[in-house]
């Protein structure tokens, strides 16, 4: 990992909503072209520290640097433009909008038309399923389609560095599997470096290189994917073995 | 006597709709309630009673650039008031607005005077014999250019970048974000086409009603009940809700004693917000945090 390129680097990040201080200081480096997963319960600031990196959260301290640039506190659409697109928990996807409609949302700031096209059909190749469902209102889709369409809708930004936050929430286990296999696969195909949170640790270690686990806004431990998974404490801490 | 009443009740219509549509796109857009709406009608309808007056165009011409000073203007209050609050809470910034909207009517007093003003056009003497009917020319005037300016939306919004951007903000905000729209530039957008929207409203109304002060926001209330009718946020309820109040108002001002009519707007509100809150086209609502 030392030889890699460090692609997103954040230290001591703080962030508060209103007065609670929800991180206290997260220090974390992602290379480039790896899988990076943030693990953590409910509340432990995985959320919080993706939103902040696409900027829809302001630090309060700490700095973001993204290629050696400092983005911390940009404007959301200037960080899209730097290359970091989000797949966010909740999807924030356009209901009342075609899937046709959500995915060329994701290609507005785009202009290169051979390179719209490519990643588009990239996308339909990864999530067959989005390209049956075009004129279908992305509010009507299944929970998993609307994963793979945010998922989509990102990607279609043309990122260097992807933001997923939580991609396996609400969906069954067959799905999650389904849509771990589609993020390696993106990860594999296009050399894109992804950032993930996840509660489901053993689907996200067997997916990432390397881990990071959070917990109450603080990072407690991070490491390889198989240390990480051979470590008892995330396993008592997340899947309720002992 | 019920068509005359019908043709009022769609000019009326056609002035709340604007209204309604200006205020459901500035709440869509840049997610807060714009209670100076009504004010950019009025300072739009002395904007065309200066131009008429000091150059001399002809009414229909003097809309024109009376439209697009409107628009600047309310480009202005968006850049000086409403920017520099942006990230702050609902109320702030919901008490700013109100004070715009007492700011420009001191203006408009300072500028114009308190006493009533016609704003005149060749229209208001001119009627249209439809059979045993007569229809004001000027209520023909005020439906044309409503529908007119509902169609320049319409393509705008459907036909430019700038229009599908605004069609993303208003349908989720954090998602246009995440697409890389930027927001600030956006909502200046939707501020100079909402005052331009108004402005068409308080144009061809100013020369049926006297041109005061209070105008604006005298339509204001009535345009957030046609909005709250429609389904507060709905873009095509509030040009529905706009018409449908219009309408109503009018045809009860028709049949019962006219003291009421002016009443029907509150009492439609209170009705819709006890029996269905959701309005006509509106989604029930979900709190979201």
């Amino acid at each position: 990992m030392e030889r890699k390129m460090i692609m997103l680097k954040v230290s001591d990040l703080q962030v508060y909503y209103g007065y609670i201080q929800a991180l206290f200081g997260i220090n974390l480096e992602v290379p480039k072209g790896n899988i990076i997963v943030l693990l953590g319960a409910n509340g432990a600031g995985k959320s919080t520290t993706l939103r902040a990196i696409s900027g829809l959260l302001k630090p309060r301290k700490g700095t973001i640097e993204f290629q050696g640039q400092s983005i911390g506190g940009l404007p959301p659409h200037k960080i899209v433009e730097l290359g970091i697109a989000m797949a966010p928990e909740g999807r924030e996807l356009f209901p009342n909008l075609t899937v046709r409609d959500n995915l060329e949302a994701g290609q507005y700031t785009r202009t290169y038309k051979i390179e719209k096209k490519e990643d588009w059909e990239r996308v339909i190749q990864w999530f067959p399923i989005l390209g049956e469902r075009m004129t279908q209102l992305a509010g009507t889709l299944s929970g998993g389609e609307q994963q793979m369409l945010a998922i989509s809708r990102a990607f279609l930004t043309h990122p260097i560095l992807l933001l997923l936050d939580e991609p396996s929430l609400g969906l069954s286990p067959l799905l999650v599997k389904s849509i771990f296999q589609s993020i390696s696969k993106m990860n594999r195909e296009t050399g894109l470096t992804i950032l993930l949170a996840e509660q489901n640790v053993r689907m996200a270690l067997s997916t990432a290189h390397y881990g990071y686990v959070l917990e109450l806004g603080r990072r407690t431990l991070e490491g390889e994917n198989k240390v990480l998974l051979e470590n008892n404490e995330v396993l008592s801490s997340y899947l309720g073995f002992s | 006597m019920l068509i005359q009443l019908l043709v009022s009740g769609l000019a009326l219509g056609s002035v709340y709709a604007l209204v309604a549509l200006a205020l459901v796109l500035i709440y869509k857009g840049a997610r807060l309630l714009n209670l100076a709406q009504g004010e950019l009608v009025t300072i739009a309808a002395y904007f065309s009673l200066a131009i008429l007056q000091q150059i001399k165009l002809p009414y229909l011409v003097a809309m024109i650039p009376a439209i697009l000073l409107a628009g600047v203007f309310a480009l202005i209050v968006e850049r000086i008031v409403i920017r520099p609050l942006i990230g702050s809470e609902e109320w702030p910034i919901l008490l700013a607005t109100w004070g715009v909207s007492i700011t420009i009517r001191g203006i408009i007093g300072l500028l114009w005077g308190h006493e009533p003003r016609p704003l005149p056009s060749p229209f208001t003497s001119q009627h249209l014999r439809l059979g045993a009917y007569f229809i004001s020319g000027q209520e023909l005037v005020i439906i044309i250019a409503s529908l007119l300016m509902l169609l320049v939306f319409y393509l705008f919004f459907r036909r430019t970048k700038t229009g599908l951007a605004m069609q993303l903000i208003a349908d989720n905000h954090t998602g246009a974000l995440l697409c890389g729209i930027s927001v600030n530039r956006i909502n200046g957008i939707t501020w100079i086409i909402s005052g331009m929207v108004a402005a068409v409203a308080g144009i061809t109304i100013g020369p049926i009603f006297f041109l005061h002060v209070e105008v604006g926001f005298g339509l204001l209330l009535s345009a957030f009940s046609a909005a709250v009718l429609g389904g507060f946020g709905s873009i095509i309820g509030a040009i529905l809700g706009g018409y449908l109040l219009g309408v109503i108002q009018t045809v009860t001002g028709g049949y019962m004693p006219t003291a009421i009519k002016n009443s029907v707007p509150f009492a439609i509100l209170i009705l819709v917000l006890v029996i269905r809150p959701r309005g006509l086209f509106g989604k029930a609502l979900v709190e979201k945090k």
